[in-house]
This record gives C-alpha cells, structure tokens and sequence, in this order.
C-alpha cells in the first residue's frame, strides 16, 4: 500500500514539471470566461473573489504558482478538497479557462505610486497596529480588532486598500461583523464577531480577549454590518501619505 | 449479564422476519422502524411518548457510534427488533445492536476510483424486507444482505456510473419488490424509478422520469434535451396502499441553470409522480416548477394525509417545496387543492388556480448574475419534514436566503458535469433558517423557531407533542410541538445533515441522529 502511494507521488511529481502555455487571444479569453461562468462560479464566485471555493482574484495562487499548476488543478481536481476534476473540459478548454482564471487577478501589478518605507511610518504614526495584526521578525504585532494585514499585498490591489482607507464601512470583509452585547447584568462587551449560533454568540475585543455568550443571558446583541470600527482616514492624510501608506500596505506578503 | 443480553439479541436477529405486512402495519409496533420515513406515510412521526414534553429536560446520550469514514452522515438507521442498520458513505452498511452501539457486522463495498459525483459520496439508508436489507450503492447498483449477516445474496447494476449515474437514496420496500431510483441530476443522465424483484434481483419495471417518444407526455422538452434531461431520484418517496401508488419527488432538469437548450415545461422534472407499484405505469404527475432554471429539486419526501379539506374528508399529499411554496395536492388524482409561499421569494406571482406558479419576467439566470430568492439550496432542501397527526402542523425546515444566479454554457457529454451556470450568496445579506409549523389545510404559519443558519436538518415529531430537529452548526434540539417552545437541546459542534428517528426496546425509548460523521443515540437519564 505504502509502495502505491509512492508511486503515485513519483507520478505526480513528474506530471508537475510540464510546461504550460496558457493561450491569450480575446476568443480564448471569451470561451474561457464562459466555461468559467458554467463550472466554477457556484464555488469561486462570477469574479472569481471566493465563497465556498478559495479565492481566485489575486495575483499568487497559493496552490498554482505556475499556469501548468492551475491548468493541473482545473483538470484533475485537488484530492481531499471539495475541488472536483473538470471532466467535461478538453485540454484546451482547461487552459482557456486558466486564462481566464489568470485575467480575474485583482492585485494590481503596476507599481504602486508611494514609498512603503514612509508608509511604515504613517503606519505606526495613526496607530493602525492598535487594531491591525502584521507578521514582523519576531512575530505577530499589533492589535486584533481589524484584519490580519501580514499578508494583504497578496490578497487585495491597490485600488481595493485604498478604497478600504477612505471609506472603511464600505469594505467590509465578508467575515466581518462588528458586534456589541450587553448581558442581562448589565455589563456590555464591544468588538468582532467570532461565532454565532441559535444559542450563542463569541466576541473578541480590541485588546484580543475572547468572550463567549449563551442568548439567553444576554439583555440586548447589536450587530452592524453599515458600520466600521475603523475611522476613515479621508482627512487624515494628505494624497502623498495616502500613497505611501498604500505602498506598504500592498509590500506585505506574508506568504500564505 | 452482558453476554447473556447480547446473546438473547442474536436470537432475536437469527429470528428476525419483516414481511410487507408488518411495513403495512407499522403503526402497530411503534418500538421499530421499518423504513426510511418511519412509515409508508412519509410523515416521519412516531406513536412513541415515553420521552414526552414533560420529561425530555432529562434526555443525555446513551451511546456514539464513529463511522471510521471521511463522509458526512446523511443516513435515517432502520431498527427491527432490536437491531439497527445504517449506511456510511461512502460505501459502508452496518448492523448495530440498538442498546449499545455495538457492531454486529459491516459491509463494505469496492467502488470504482472514477466515480463522476457532483456532491459529495452521501448514502441515506437501506430498506428491509424479510430478512433482507436493500442497499443502493453509490455506483448505481441495488445490493441485496443478508439481514442477519451482512454477507452479499445478490448485486445488479442499475445503471452505468461512467455515464454519471449513481444512488444515493434509501430504497422503498412494497409488496415483493425494492423501488429505488438514480441521482446523476447534474451529469444529464435521464432519470428513472425501478422495481426490483425482492428474492431475485431481477427488475420488474422502469419509470422514465422523462416521457420519451409515442408518451401523452412527450414533447415538453425541445429537440433532443429530453435524452439529457436529469429529473433524477435522490429521496425516497412514499405509499399509498390504498390506491397502491408509490409518490417520489424528481430532481432537477439538466443543465440546471441553462434553460435555453432545453425550452419548454421539461417533464415530469421539479415533480411529484404517482406510479402503479405492480406495473411502473403513471397515474397522475404534478410538476411544482415548470422549466425550473434554479436546480429546485422536488427532492422532499411526499407526506400523505388523511384529513379534512375544506370541511370534507380527503386523502391528500403535502410537500414544502425547494421553489419556496408549500402545496397540497388530492393523492388520488395529482389535483392542485392549494399553496402558498412558506418562505421569501421573488421569481413567481403566485399560484394559479391550477397551482402553475405565474413566473416574473427577468427571474432566469443571466450571465451577469441574477439575483433571486430562495437561494439554489431552496426554501427547503432534501431534509425530512414532519406531520404529527396529533397536532395537525406539518413541520418543516425553511431558509431563508437568496442568491445570484448564473447562466453559463453546457455541452453535454457522458459522464461530465452538465449543470450550465452556478450560484452565489448575495452580498451582506444575513441569511437565517426556521422550523416553521404550517396549517396543513391553508399552509398559515401556526409558530416558527428561529435558527442562526439556514435550516437543513429532517424532523420527527413524536405523540409525546415533540419535534426534534437540529442545526447546521451542531445543535440537536426538541421544541414543544404544539407551541415551538425549545423544551431540549444538545451542543454536538459538529455538522448534522440527515434526519433524526426514534426507537425503544426493552421497554425504553431512544432518538437517534447522525451528526457529522458519528450516530448519537439519545435516552432519558433514570
């Protein structure tokens, strides 16, 4: 069994060193889009940013650096995930759909017009860490109230960061919910939601502490989505600082 | 002691005898479960009130039985005389002894490696009939075992799986013979019901659930689609001795999303079909989703009630439906007798007086994505509903959720997907569930318990004026099943998508439920 399962890693290994091209024409782009459209949306969404599959709208592919990788994934599926294999595609169709699956990247790769150096400094200056994890040597630092950001240049373009910047209500992560109860003694506990169920709701603080509630000890729970605990920083900075803020933000890549 | 209990249990099983009469009769012996809905009513309700309202506060687990398999539990475990049998996908039938847990045997079937599956490697159970359990396996054969040793008496291929055929559903034992059909619903298979002869394995007759040429019923499918057309069987449908009809729910027509190469009403897909048990000939169909381009299945497990309609006494069948309407229908003819809408929806104005539902324009998927309630999961999914006929409620699990949907392309080839298109939750939208209560005769809302996820869990409700059901998010709970009132509930964390049942022997009783990839059985503390 073991010399099996060896064999099938040899096999595989090999398999992984092809080449692939990925074709670029507009009707491949097109036909690859409508293939994308029939077989992957349910998953990985219309424009390719997740739901139940992971999301395909960035630059790096965690688990298709290589157009052959993804041209593989699409093809044969990846074992043990809810990932199928495209049975119905020919080798063509495969690549085109990889085409198109490359086309959705929203991680801008122009260059990005700031200086990080200064935008780790404007960081620091408007306390963004007092929310906001970013994996430094040594570690995790900084707050847990906001999204880890150790790895956002990987996931998000400039553009999207700096909408999320100036108007932070307005891009909410999908996982996002800022909640406040107030329990039946009175005391009230403010942050993000961390579960939620029929009969409790779990809420982690700004200073990373986890509290967990049954419903039926609590007075009142307020969850609000049309909000953001983070400011936005419109008049806070200047277009330059707003720049170079952006800058470092997108040189963070964690690998994920 | 325990030998000697386990001992006199092997004298029950080598005894072991379920003859149609007893599955006929099965409200005479409460203490066992015959078949996959408790009963050929599909009601899904058990005579059983030694756990009552008064005293379930004190039901705790009496026994856990782990799958040993990757697969989520989808299965509703038989009991006869004190033995269980139960499925694990993704190929695995067990006999437990229903006090303990403990495994009597265990098959396990080889199952090709290239098996084309949309969702998953699910099994929902097996029937019994005499001292054979019945078994669809998920490459689309229906396996016959020895009740008492699990040992393979006989195994024939329903249908090729290489052409996307599998089964997944718990096969309805009637007379002399096992009727199951195939799920494939995304693959463009043409769905069908068979009869098997119980002792031989030999078929005794094929329902198309897609007329085919010289059919009254031919031509609601335009060109060729109809030879692709899906309307698979993935639940198990129900009796009825009285006009010995069996009632099944039909999947979906293929490709899902993609109405435009398939125009017009695509029959008897998103339907209730009423066949002759003795020939396989159709009485009556009803199809709840004409030219369905939303994958609502009419997958839910036709609930047959004798009652009053209107001040007159009427044998009818009730269903809440994936497409969001809840429906009554007269079972002895197919005839609409009322509906109306149990959860949010956006696609139809309503029924007409026919019970077609008057769709509105700009509802179908589009490539840009269309957004429509209910979501592809529908107002309710495959899991059982219930009907208590002490309380008159039929009980059901409801989501509330909407969805984007899209239209994509679909060349059909055998054995590939086939489904043209796909779906995705709307943005910021909090979708939540409910056990909702329904006035049978109206379809009125007479209570609803809130769940935090969209609901999708079967229910049984019990003469002790219970409902148990339980969550996505691993909750198992009883509500009072008069009021809704939560009287019980057990945190599991683990994911539950089947149906719960119930049981007692040895004069006590147990409620079983499979919960992610285990069976709890549940009994009161003394």
């Amino acid at each position: 069994m073991r010399i099996v399962l060896l064999w099938v890693c040899l096999a595989a290994f090999a398999q992984d060193k092809e080449d692939v091209t990925l074709p670029g024409t507009a009707e491949d782009l097109a036909r690859g889009k409508k293939l994308y459209l029939g077989s992957c949306t349910y998953c990985h969404g219309p424009t390719g940013d997740g739901g139940k599959g992971a999301d395909l709208a960035r630059r790096e592919l965690v688990r298709a650096k290589t157009d052959g990788d993804l041209a593989r994934i699409i093809e044969n599926g990846i074992p043990g995930t809810e990932m199928p294999a495209a049975w119905h595609m020919t080798r063509r169709e495969v690549t085109q759909t990889a085409a198109f699956v490359r086309s959705l990247a929203k991680v801008d790769v122009r260059a990005v017009a700031g200086n990080a150096v200064n935008g780790l400094a404007l960081y620091g200056k408007h306390g963004c860490a007092g929310c906001h994890t970013v994996k430094q040597t040594g570690g995790y630092r900084g707050g847990f109230m906001g999204p880890d950001l150790s790895s956002i240049g990987l996931k998000r373009s400039a553009a999207h960061l700096r909408e999320a910047v100036l108007s932070p209500a307005a891009s909410l992560p999908d996982d996002f919910m800022p909640a406040r109860v107030v329990t039946k003694g009175g005391q009230t506990v403010e942050g993000r939601r961390v579960h939620e169920d029929t009969f409790t709701i779990a809420i982690r603080d700004a200073a990373g502490n986890n509290h967990s509630f049954l419903k039926a000890g609590l007075q009142s729970v307020s969850l609000d989505r049309n909000s953001s605990p983070m400011p936005s920083y419109k008049d806070k900075l200047r277009d330059t600082e707003l720049d170079d803020l952006i800058a470092y933000l997108v040189s963070l890549k964690e690998p994920l | 002691m325990k030998i000697a209990a386990i001992l006199s249990l092997a004298g029950a099983l080598s005894a072991q005898n379920v003859p149609f009469q007893r599955i006929l009769d099965s409200q005479k012996e409460p203490q066992n479960w015959f078949t996959y809905s408790g009963n050929y009513n599909g009601q899904r309700h058990s005579s059983l009130d030694l756990i009552h309202a008064g005293n379930v506060k004190r039901l705790k687990v009496a026994w856990v039985h782990h799958s040993g398999t990757t697969e989520s539990h989808e299965t509703t475990p038989l009991v006869v005389d004190g033995v269980m049998f139960l499925t694990e996908g993704p190929n695995v039938v067990k006999s437990l002894d229903t006090r303990t847990g403990s495994l009597l045997w265990r098959y396990e079937r080889t199952i090709p490696k290239d098996l084309r599956l949309c969702c998953g490697r699910p099994n929902r159970g097996v029937a019994i009939l005499n001292d054979t359990v019945y078994y669809g396996s998920i490459d689309a054969h229906l396996i016959a075992l020895d009740a008492r040793t699990g040992r393979v008496k006989w195994d024939v291929e329903m249908a090729d799986y290489k052409t996307g055929y599998s089964s997944t559903v718990a096969p309805l034992a009637v007379k002399d013979k096992i009727i199951l059909g195939a799920a494939g619903g995304e693959f463009g298979i043409r769905g069908f019901i068979d009869a098997y002869d119980a002792k031989t394995g030999a078929r005794a007759w094929r329902f198309y659930t897609i007329p085919g040429p010289g059919d009254p019923d031919f031509g609601t499918w335009e060109g060729d689609s109809w030879k692709v057309g899906s309307a698979a069987i993935w639940t198990t449908g129900s009796y009825d001795p009285e006009t010995n009809t069996t009632i099944w729910g039909t999947g979906n027509p293929g490709p899902d999303w993609n109405g435009d190469v398939r125009k017009g009403d695509n029959l008897y897909s998103c339907a209730f079909v009423a066949v002759d048990v003795d020939t396989g000939v159709k009485r009556w169909h009803y199809q709840f989703t004409p030219h369905d381009t939303h994958d609502w299945d009419a997958t839910q497990v036709p609930v047959l009630i004798d009652g009053r309609f209107r001040g007159a006494p009427r044998k009818m069948v009730a269903t809440a439906n994936r497409n969001a309407f809840f429906y009554v229908l007269d079972r002895a003819n197919g005839k609409f007798l009322t509906g109306k809408p149990f959860v949010k929806q956006t696609w139809a104005r309503g029924l007409d007086d026919s019970g077609r539902p008057q769709v509105l324009p700009g509802t179908d998927p589009t490539e840009a994505g269309n957004a429509v309630w209910p979501s592809l999961a529908g107002g309710t999914n495959w899991a059982s509903p219930s009907y208590s006929p002490a309380t008159n409620l039929f009980y059901v699990p409801a989501r509330e959720q909407g969805a984007f949907y899209y239209k994509g392309e679909a060349d059909y080839k055998p054995g590939v997907i086939f489904n043209g298109g796909g779906q995705r939750v709307v943005p910021d939208e909090q979708p939540y569930g409910a056990i909702r209560a329904l006035d049978p005769e109206t379809g009125n809302l007479k209570w609803e318990f809130r769940t935090h996820t969209p609901a999708n869990v079967g229910l049984l409700s019990t003469k002790g004026n219970l409902v148990f059901t339980g969550s996505t998010q691993g909750d198992f709970f009883a509500l009072n099943a008069t009021t809704g009132e939560l009287l019980w509930r057990f945190r599991s964390n683990g994911g539950m998508n089947s149906n719960p049942m119930t049981y007692s022997v040895d004069g006590k009783q147990y409620v079983a439920m499979a919960i992610a990839r285990a069976l709890y059985v549940f009994d009161l503390m003394e």
